[in-house]
């Protein structure tokens, strides 16, 4: 795990100067502004004031509304979308990173469908598994080409850690010495006063992990362990229980924030994994929050192929 | 240098977007075929995370239920469907992609209502 740990902090060195270029890109004109208000490029990055807990004064503020697109999690979407906004959509939320991300075209032309996500058959390019894990995900991607997803999120499993940031935060909260996000419906706590990782008995693994954060300059670094295996998007791309994440999460204007993601997989990957996430900022104050999780009478079951089927809301029966 | 911006423009620029939250792969639907049902709507369950429409109508002889699986409500209320525009009894005609394994089920693609207008939700 330590030498796991040293290697993270290399890359995300280099993630900084990566990130570094594209400090402009908040600069252009969205083909979907949310509002008729000025830019968000031209007002200046909300800061922490001088009432603000010490942990945060004169740092960015990312506190409120988030979402992982500009438009729909709260409610603002209005009328058609292009269709570049369409497959940026299924690239966006569902895929890890769309630089990372190949879209298996849809007979039916509207990417995907309905709420569904990419066409069965998409996949991360550049996840960088050990041969073995390849071969595995390689697997996961065919049988999926041909109908059987097994993606156990659709069954009503948490999303998880990194998965929830591939979606993003829907609220942030600064506490005295901690940053809550919601994400989904599920709750990441971001320790700042310094405390390490839980060692030896203290360790418990979760679905968010245990979560440190600190500044560095205007970015927020945050540093997660201790998370269950679970999978890192639609596509059931894996991940084990040994993963370490870190983030950078800065403000690239005042209503964008970029994420760069790094994920350490001693299991599984040959390499770390670079991926880099853009949330757009919701609506000012507190709006309601929206609720996404399964209901109780949640339809999704894994058939006898072992993808995931549907039972009709008629049916009683699980179908076989 | 300049190539690499041009290309996180262009990658950026597609990102915003208007999703919903995708609980479920659409991997059971055969996305190569539409049938079309004309019949009238039994229900219409207006929740998340997926919207349901059953629609009762006459195949082969029968009388028939099938039950489509429709997009998040916050998508469907964005096209003009919210639970006041789909109602039990209404006639309508909606267009879906079955399900692969041949059951009474499949993905909405549009909904022809009772006043002649056709609704795509995207």
């Amino acid at each position: 795990m330590k030498i796991s740990r040293a290697y993270g902090l290399s890359t995300a060195i280099i993630a900084m100067v990566v990130a570094a270029q594209s400090t402009e890109v908040g600069a252009q004109t969205s083909p979907q502004p949310m509002t008729a208000a000025a830019p968000a490029a031209d007002k200046p990055i909300p800061r922490v004031g001088p009432d603000g807990p010490p942990a945060y004064r004169g740092r960015p503020d990312f506190r409120g509304a988030w979402a992982s697109q500009r438009r729909s999690t709260w409610g603002q979407a209005k009328g058609p979308l292009s269709k570049e906004a369409r497959t940026g959509r299924r690239m966006a939320f569902l895929m890890f990173d769309p630089e990372n991300a190949y879209m298996e075209p849809d007979p039916a032309g509207d990417d995907g469908g309905l709420d569904f996500g990419p066409m069965p058959g998409s996949y991360n390019t550049k996840i960088p598994y050990k041969p073995e894990f390849r071969k595995e995900y390689n697997q996961i991607v065919a049988d999926a080409k041909k109908g059987i997803v097994a993606d156990r999120v659709g069954l009503c499993e948490p999303y998880g850690m990194p998965r929830l940031m591939a979606m993003g935060p829907k609220y942030i909260m600064y506490d005295r010495d901690m940053i809550a996000m919601v994400a989904s419906n599920e709750m990441r706590f971001i320790y700042m006063d310094g405390r390490p990782h839980p060692s030896g008995v203290d360790v418990l693994k979760s679905w968010e992990g245990h979560s440190t954060g600190h500044w560095e300059g205007d970015t927020l670094v945050v540093d997660t362990v201790d998370i269950h295996r679970g999978n890192y998007d639609q596509s059931n791309a894996k991940h084990s229980d040994q993963i370490h994440v870190i983030e950078r999460m800065r403000l690239i204007d005042a209503d964008t924030m970029e994420n760069e993601i790094t994920t350490i997989d001693p299991v599984m990957f040959k390499a770390p994994w670079v991926v880099k996430r853009t949330y757009f900022r919701g609506p000012a104050g507190t709006p309601n929050m929206p609720a996404d999780m399964c209901p109780p009478d949640n339809n999704v079951i894994i058939d006898k192929d072992g993808g995931q089927n549907v039972v009709l809301p008629f049916e009683e029966e699980k179908p076989k | 240098m300049r190539k690499s911006l041009t290309m996180l423009l262009f990658l950026v620029g597609l990102v915003p977007a208007f999703p919903a939250i995708a609980h479920h792969s659409g991997a059971m639907f055969d996305r190569s075929k539409t049938v079309t049902l004309e019949g009238v709507v039994k229900e219409y369950k207006y929740a998340a995370p997926h919207t349901w429409i059953q629609v009762v109508i006459q195949q082969d002889g029968a009388t028939v239920t099938w039950a489509v699986e429709g997009g998040a409500p916050a998508r469907m209320k964005a096209a003009n469907l919210g639970p006041d525009m789909i109602k039990v009894g209404d006639k309508v005609t909606i267009r879906a992609h079955p399900l692969r394994d041949g059951r009474l089920g499949g993905s909405f693609i549009d909904i022809k209502l009772p006043n002649g207008q056709v609704i795509k939700p995207l």
